[in-house]
């Protein structure tokens, strides 16, 4: 009987294996014949007989990826890719597939298989490269898109990612190099060239001669010459009704500086914000504050909606980066233009005016809810602190900061760059001019205090630490430089009464540095010297923004 | 003439009644082809007519016209400053001719006065800000005042605004080994990039038929444009020399548009020698087919005057790249580079030249010193430590300044000795002053000399110097040989780049690596070791011209029988090919 039963048990097998053959054979039939629905049907007749064929699993995932049903492929394409490890399209789709569902890991390990297989190509490194993105590897990310471009130098996705990843890292020259590079496989692409010209700046590489050519040109190849508008809008009569274009700023700068003047300014200014950043910042302005979400508008789109608001004065808070909205204030869309806080010193349309500079001395006013009591620092911690390096350093400015520890023996440097991406990056930047840990750290709970010495960024100023190292009792030394975005505490500590911790040459920054600790017992800014300043005086800040917004003078 | 034809259009305007615009329209046609001295000669016949004539500036269209097309050939032919009083007349009478400014520029460039020529060049921009060819112009006053990053910045600049022209591409490839951030991938990208633009349907395999016997005589042929200068000649003439013509016979096609004695030295040396200064890249390689030349050596790569545009194509079987350029030609049509392990480790580089290296055991050069060289004078123990360098400013990087700053803290009471012509302009001057001064370098602590020495007083020059410092990334090579000539050693900072790496292969064979070093803080340490210690720089001085002279540097027989051999090697490899390419 056990023959028989094995006889059924054969002719049963035989039977299926053969309408198995018989189906295997349709449904490739009917892919090959492109008919996919049909492949797609006789592949899952043939997976409920045997789930694990690998032939009706390759079968069913290049039907459905091709018939653009990517969810189901992508469920399955994991068991095909592992029951024919050898299938390039199963692999690489599936990979793609992941990584449009946000499973790069997944991603990762299939066309690293792919590569070890069959070599390299740009498009498998590029995609490797963006899985080793979403996973958070940067360093492997950066050599698999930089892979990419050896393959295929003129691979501008590849070059893109690169620039970005340097700029997340802090790798301000590098960015500025890739971004360069970028700029000449998409030479009519604006933000290839605005986010060069950002980074280009704040590495501190740029003359201002060469700045302002760099912008003048932006200015020529992007925005058009015989589109700007031919009639101002009428002024409000009653109340001024004033634009803020809000593009990449620092949350700092939002919450301490901008957030509070609009709220101030809003009792007696009509005011839009027209939100570009996409990052989500708590806005907390005052219900008639106006807040126009306009990141998905294009700048024809953006110009018409200002003019349709009829806006008497715009106000860019952006420059040229990310978002850069110079091209519509060069259409004249409203009939003041102003660029304030943000930006490079110059701009690409004359229609614009710098406000800061119409600011005058006065040009900063904060509002930190921060609690500032001073507190007396240690007078044993031999530590230095080094303020905005969120973003990275210029080789000018860690070589100076590596001079200055070089000199203090026993002394660290604290750095307040959060992102450890950031933070490796500065460490093995440090470590060629032989700073090591422990002379340089990243602790958060370390911040300056009374009679500590705080170093500014040379290149790219942040006024908001500034000041609140300022307010914490400490002496901030910073370097007047050649570009706006290094002037700016130099103007806060000026208009602070302490320009005498401003230097106007590299070489005096780290004498200075030196000086002060040396000469010890730091006189932090007392409260007349703030009250003299107005670093805080909204209402008074505000009444001068006001008139320069309805083209007044501030004084 | 549209169609770039100018030999056709001369012809045609000889057909033409005269006229201005057919002066002028020869005039162009004449510069264009490379006929400088028949240009010169026309140029100063129109001139002088001009000058008699009752005209003024800007009364007539055609006639300005001519006078800028004069001009351009003065500039270019030696008389660079009646060029500039040409063009600032006629810029006076059109001040917003971005244009006319531009050309006003490129005279006062050929005239050395680079401050004019940055002012005239940043008006003409703010004129007319898309002017790639302004920013082109910008870029080489750039570069000659010492501030290669800023060129840099011009020519991409000028490659965006005209993406489909490879020059500005090819500017980028060269100047990117010269800048702080040189790296040999960006320049392999950039060079690709070029190579994409300027030969779209480039060849990859050589279809020229030669009778492939592994072991006959060979037709050897050098390129250059720089058969004029003593950096090309000192390890060219060697080679020459020493070449057996038993094996090879040896071609030169010098496309040099000022030969002078150097040339004459080095055309003494061949077995044929060819003026082809001015042939198009056309007619070249139909000489170098005609010549049936095996194996053809380019010594320019992307320098100025080069002909890759002949390299291009296969005109030889095999087509090797060798000394005259840093980094990949980016042609797969030149098949190999002669370089060494030190200049060029194996592995670390490979990746990024588009030819296979031929790392030479004993070195990529050879070097044979000016035979007038003055000899080495001995420096007095209580003169002041003088740190020095005699290398171009192109070279003088920030990250250059950098290493000598760290150098002159670390000696507070040595000075350093520069001498470089162009200084005399004060945008040079001006900008080399702030670098140390950022640095906390007091100009008082800076020798800089500006006028222009002969050969031999250059090589004097190194008497005042104790210390001789190299620069980077770019290394002086032919700084470095001649210093250790005069007894002066060499402190070297090496990168990851062959430019970089150029010193410490030199060092390395005249027993002295320890003098190239990796790290800035290690710079200083060497250069602080010497100074040091003055026995040891006597020493050194008093030894370093014997020592050279026993080292491969100056092993010439072995130099070129070791050339020789490699690319017989090659040769043998091709015929292999050939033969398996029949079967």
């Amino acid at each position: 009987m056990p023959g028989l039963q094995q006889h059924n048990d054969n002719s049963k097998m035989n039977d299926s294996s053969s309408q198995a053959q018989s189906l295997m054979s349709q449904a490739i039939k009917a892919m090959r014949e492109n008919n996919l629905s049909e492949a797609i049907e006789l592949s899952a007749e043939m997976l409920e007989i045997d789930p694990n064929h690998a032939g009706a699993n390759a079968v069913a995932f290049t039907s459905l990826f091709k018939s653009d049903k990517f969810e189901q492929a992508r469920r399955i394409g994991g068991r095909a890719a592992e029951l024919n490890p050898k299938s390039e399209f199963i692999l690489n789709n599936q990979a793609c597939l992941q990584l449009e569902a946000k499973q790069p890991a997944a991603a990762a390990g299939l066309l690293k298989s792919l590569i070890e297989q069959y070599g390299e190509t740009a498009q498998w490194m590029y995609n490797l490269g963006l899985a080793q993105r979403m996973v958070g590897s940067y360093q492997n990310s950066v050599s698999a898109f930089q892979r990419t471009l050896d393959l295929e130098p003129e691979h501008d996705k590849a070059a893109f990612q690169l620039a970005e990843l340097y700029s997340l890292t802090g790798q301000l020259e590098l960015a500025a190099r890739q971004y360069n590079y970028l700029r000449l496989l998409r030479p009519r692409h604006a933000p290839a060239h605005s986010q060069y010209i950002h980074h280009y700046t704040i590495a501190g590489e740029a003359s201002a001669t060469d700045l302002n050519q760099e912008v003048a040109l932006w200015g020529e190849r992007f925005i058009p010459k015989d589109k700007s508008y031919p009639q101002f809008i009428e002024q409000h009569a009653d109340k001024l009704k004033v634009g803020f274009v809000v593009g990449v700023i620092p949350t700092s700068y939002w919450s301490a500086i901008v957030m509070p003047l609009l709220n101030e300014l809003s009792a007696d200014v009509e005011i839009v914000v027209y939100w570009h950043d996409t990052h989500n910042k708590a806005l907390h302005l005052e219900p008639d504050v106006t807040v126009v979400n306009s990141s998905g508008l294009n700048d024809a789109e953006f110009a018409r909606q200002i003019r349709s608001d009829q806006i008497d004065t715009v106000v860019d808070i952006g420059g040229i980066q990310v978002g850069c909205r110079q091209r519509v204030l060069g259409m004249q869309v409203a009939r003041r233009q102003f660029g304030w806080l943000v930006h490079q010193g110059t701009f690409a349309s004359n229609r614009i005016t710098i406000l800061d500079e119409q600011l005058g001395s006065q040009r900063f006013c904060f509002d930190l809810i921060d609690d500032f009591d001073e507190v007396n620092g240690d007078s044993e911690r031999k530590m230095l602190f080094a303020i905005n390096t969120n973003s990275g350093l210029s080789e000018s400015t860690i070589q100076t900061w590596a001079q200055i520890l070089d000199e203090l023996d026993g002394w660290s440097l604290n750095l307040d760059a959060t992102q450890p991406a950031v933070q490796n990056e500065l460490r093995l930047r440090f470590a060629k001019y032989q700073i090591n840990a422990p002379q340089i750290g990243f602790d958060p709970e370390s911040r300056p205090n009374k009679g500590d010495v705080v170093l500014e960024n040379l290149t790219n100023n942040g006024v908001v630490n500034t000041y609140t190292a300022l307010r914490r009792g400490a002496a901030v030394v910073a370097l007047h430089g050649e570009l706006f975005p290094a002037q700016q505490s130099s103007a806060l500590l000026t208009q602070a009464g302490r320009g005498d911790w401003v230097v106007g040459r590299r070489s005096r920054y780290k004498s200075k540095v030196l000086q002060l600790i040396a000469d010890g017992g730091i006189e932090s800014i007392s409260d007349t010297q703030f009250k003299q300043s107005q670093l805080h005086s909204i209402g008074e800040y505000a009444k001068r923004m006001h008139r320069i917004l309805a083209g007044e003078s501030a004084d | 003439m549209d169609g770039a034809n100018y030999a056709q259009a001369l012809e045609g305007l000889a057909k033409r009644p005269p006229s201005t615009w057919r002066d002028t329209t020869e005039l162009r046609c004449l510069r264009a082809l490379g006929r400088g001295e028949r240009a010169l000669r026309m140029a100063k016949q129109l001139y002088r007519s001009e000058l008699s004539s009752s005209h003024s500036n800007g009364e007539d269209r055609e006639r300005d016209d001519q006078l800028r097309g004069i001009a351009l050939i003065f500039a270019e032919q030696g008389q660079a400053r009646e060029a500039c009083d040409i063009l600032q007349a006629l810029c006076d009478n059109s001040p917003d001719n971005a244009a006319l400014r531009h050309e006003y520029a490129y005279a006062l460039i050929n005239d050395l006065q680079f401050d004019g020529a940055e002012l005239e060049l940043q008006t003409a921009l703010a004129i007319k800000p898309t002017a790639s060819k302004s920013y082109s112009l910008l870029a080489s006053v750039y570069r000659n005042t010492g501030r290669v990053d800023a060129a840099m910045n011009c020519y991409y600049r000028a490659a965006t605004l005209e993406p489909e022209n490879p020059r500005y591409l090819q500017k980028l490839a060269h100047w990117s080994d010269y800048c702080s951030s040189s790296d040999q991938q960006l320049n392999f990208h950039l060079t690709q990039l070029w190579a994409r633009k300027a030969f779209p349907h480039r060849h990859k395999d050589s279809h020229t038929w030669r009778a492939a016997k592994p072991n006959r005589q060979l037709k050897l042929a050098f390129v250059s444009s720089n058969f004029c200068r003593h950096e090309i000649s000192s390890s060219v003439l060697p080679l020459l020399a020493n070449l057996s013509r038993k094996e090879f016979h040896v071609s030169a096609f010098s496309c040099t548009h000022t030969p002078n004695s150097i040339s004459k030295k080095i055309k003494a040396q061949c077995d044929t020698w060819r003026d082809c200064g001015d042939l198009s890249d056309g007619d070249l390689a139909k000489q170098i087919l005609q010549d049936q030349i095996d194996v053809l050596f380019d010594l320019d790569g992307h320098t100025d005057g080069n002909r890759l545009g002949v390299f291009a194509k296969f005109n030889a079987p095999l087509q090797i790249s060798w000394l005259g350029y840093a980094s990949t030609s980016g042609l797969e049509s030149i098949a190999y580079r002669i370089t060494d392990q030190i200049a060029d480790p194996v592995d670390v580089s490979d990746i990024y030249f588009s030819e296979e290296l031929i790392r030479l055991v004993n070195g990529f050069i050879c070097y044979q010193p000016l035979a007038s060289a003055p000899d080495v004078r001995p420096r007095k123990n209580a003169e002041t430590l003088v740190l020095g360098s005699l290398a171009n400013l192109d070279r003088i990087s920030n990250k250059t300044i950098d290493c000598w700053s760290y150098a002159l803290h670390a000696l507070p009471e040595a000075v350093l000795h520069l001498r470089q012509e162009q200084l005399i302009n004060a945008s040079a001057h001006i900008h080399l002053i702030e670098q140390f001064k950022q640095r906390g370098i007091d100009e008082g602590r800076l020798r800089i000399k500006t006028s222009k020495l002969n050969p031999e007083q250059y090589l004097a020059e190194y008497n005042e110097i104790d210390i001789a410092l190299d620069t980077t990334p770019y290394n002086d090579m032919h700084a470095t040989l001649d210093a250790l000539w005069m007894g002066v050693p060499v402190v070297s900072l090496s990168g990851n780049t062959h430019a970089s790496r150029l010193s410490a292969s030199i060092l390395h064979r005249a027993g002295l690596s320890k003098y190239a070093v990796s790290k800035l803080t290690d710079f200083t340490a060497q250069v602080c070791e010497l100074a040091n210690d003055p026995k040891l720089r006597s020493k050194l001085r008093a030894r370093l011209r014997s020592k050279i002279e026993a080292c491969s540097l100056m092993q010439h027989q072995r130099f070129a029988d070791e050339f020789g051999a490699a690319v017989r090697e090659k040769w043998q490899l091709w015929c292999e090919q050939q033969r398996l390419k029949e079967q």
